[in-house]
């Protein structure tokens, strides 16, 4: 058994012993709020475009993330339209989708649809901005979007009151901003996004071209506890604090063994020069 | 059928991970696995688009037109071709002439007047420290400097000597705590994908949790 089995072991028994740890939640910060507010004073019967770009890989953040979310935006009776730039994403959109629209008694195709994957990114996104029925003739399941209730108000992409973007890469919301709000100032965006793209998206935030967003499983837990409604975020996070601990503690060890290991040589090789 | 599918899931986690011990035949069998259904979701979704997109609206709906991007798209395949190579210069000159139009358009003002407005912040705050000194704000201060110096560190043109040569070398300063706050991100990233293995083989799959 070498150091790295060692440190694989120990740490995958100090992440599974903490998960069993009940946590009570955590306070929501201030980009989480703004999420929360942004979705919570929009009044009923209003439409917000949910982006599903994220992959399979990236499941773990995005989907107890939008889970949370759906639920809020559903039990407020807001009306959902599903898009993606990501071919995996709508996968995920449609199991959370239908499964919280039976919870909260809500009609697909009336109140929420999931219109899947088009290809394209930036000029699929420029053309989705006027008119959306252009990109998307068929929903996921292939019904046609002619006559679809849920699509009857709205016509472009520009057109809905919020868009909330689940995101696995900064590319998804600055598509949404390059490609809709240069163009349409009123446009508003949320974002949940994956820890690891959320430096790329702070300027945006700090620029006020993002009114908020949710980071990682930390995100989904803050928002989990703002709806009421635990899932992943809030059991795991515990094992987020103590994982997050080890590898400081691991990051600290290593760098002290460093700087020990410089100075033994550093001295042999002095006694060598004498 | 769910529990078959949480069975295979499982073993294929549990196959994935072994690799953290050591090569393994059950490692790359699931490797393979994970390369050729990705493969073969890519078919199929492409499959669609062209279909759905391209083809399906000309039949059915008389839009001839997508005759032209179509062909346009068949010219890569004249790759394969020595002879006939050059001729995927001219749909990839298409793509790189639209993306550039569509993508430059767009950024011009969410990416690049957006973003300057953004940095140009007042440097004082409301208000007096003492009733006398202006309060600085100093947040919009670090976010001054930082784009300056950073900006200084990739300013190629002329040599980094003096001025040009200090800010940069303070830029270098800005840049590592920027890639060191990602590299933290990164880590909480794949913390979280652990976590998401552990719960699904504990919760789903072993029922302990």
């Amino acid at each position: 058994m070498k150091t790295h089995h060692v440190i694989f072991i120990a740490f995958g028994i100090i992440v599974i012993v903490a998960m069993f740890i009940p946590s009570s939640g955590k306070e929501a910060s201030d980009k989480t709020m703004a999420v929360y507010n942004a979705i919570e004073k929009l009044p009923s019967g209003s439409t917000i475009l949910l982006g599903a770009d994220f992959e399979a890989a990236n499941r773990a953040e995005m989907v107890p993330q939008m889970e949370a979310l759906v639920r809020h935006i559903m039990r407020r009776h807001l009306k959902i339209i599903s898009i993606s730039m990501w071919d995996q994403g709508p996968m995920f959109a449609e199991r959370i989708l239908r499964k919280i629209g039976d919870e909260e008694g809500l009609t697909y195709g009336i109140d929420y649809v999931n219109l899947g994957y088009a290809a394209g990114a930036q000029s699929m996104v420029r053309l989705l901005k006027d008119d959306i029925k252009a990109v998307y003739k068929t929903d996921f399941s292939g019904n046609k979007t002619d006559d679809m209730p849920v699509l009857k108000d709205i016509v472009g992409a520009g057109d809905v009151s919020l868009m909330v973007d689940l995101s696995d890469s900064p590319s998804g919301p600055t598509t949404y901003l390059e490609q809709i709000q240069s163009f349409k100032k009123d446009f508003r965006l949320v974002c949940g996004l994956t820890a690891a793209s959320v430096p790329p998206i702070m300027p945006y935030v700090e620029s006020g071209q993002i009114e908020g967003y949710i980071i990682g499983l930390k995100g989904a837990s803050e928002y989990e506890g703002l709806i009421g409604k635990k899932g992943l975020g809030t059991i795991s996070l515990s094992a987020q604090s103590v994982g997050q601990a080890m590898i400081l503690i691991l990051i600290l060890i290593g760098n002290l063994a460093f700087l020990w290991i410089r100075k033994i040589k550093g001295k042999e090789n002095a006694e060598l020069g004498k | 059928m769910e529990t078959l599918g949480i069975w295979i899931a499982a073993l294929l986690t549990l196959a994935i991970g072994s690799l953290l011990w050591r090569q393994n035949p059950f490692y790359r069998l699931a490797e393979h696995i994970l390369v050729g259904f990705t493969a073969g979701h890519l078919v199929v979704i492409n499959y669609f688009n062209v279909a759905n997109f391209g083809v399906k609206p000309m039949i059915k709906g008389g839009m001839w037109i997508n005759v032209v991007p179509i062909i346009i798209g068949l010219l890569f395949y004249f790759r394969f071709s020595k002879r006939y190579a050059w001729l995927t210069r001219i749909p990839l000159a298409y793509f790189f002439g639209l993306s550039g139009a569509i993508g430059i358009t767009g950024a011009l003002d969410a990416s690049i007047r957006q973003q300057i407005i953004a940095t140009v912040k007042p440097l004082w705050s409301q208000g007096l420290i003492w009733g006398f000194i202006p309060a600085l704000n100093i947040n919009n201060i670090i976010i001054l400097f930082g784009t300056i110096t950073t900006l200084c560190y990739f300013f190629m043109t002329r040599p980094h000597k003096g001025i040009i040569g200090s800010s940069a070398y303070i830029g270098r300063f800005f840049i590592m705590v920027t890639l060191g706050a990602r590299f933290g991100a990164v880590v909480m990233s794949r913390l979280s994908l652990l976590i998401d293995r552990f719960y699904f083989l504990m919760h789903d799959w072993l029922k302990i949790l």
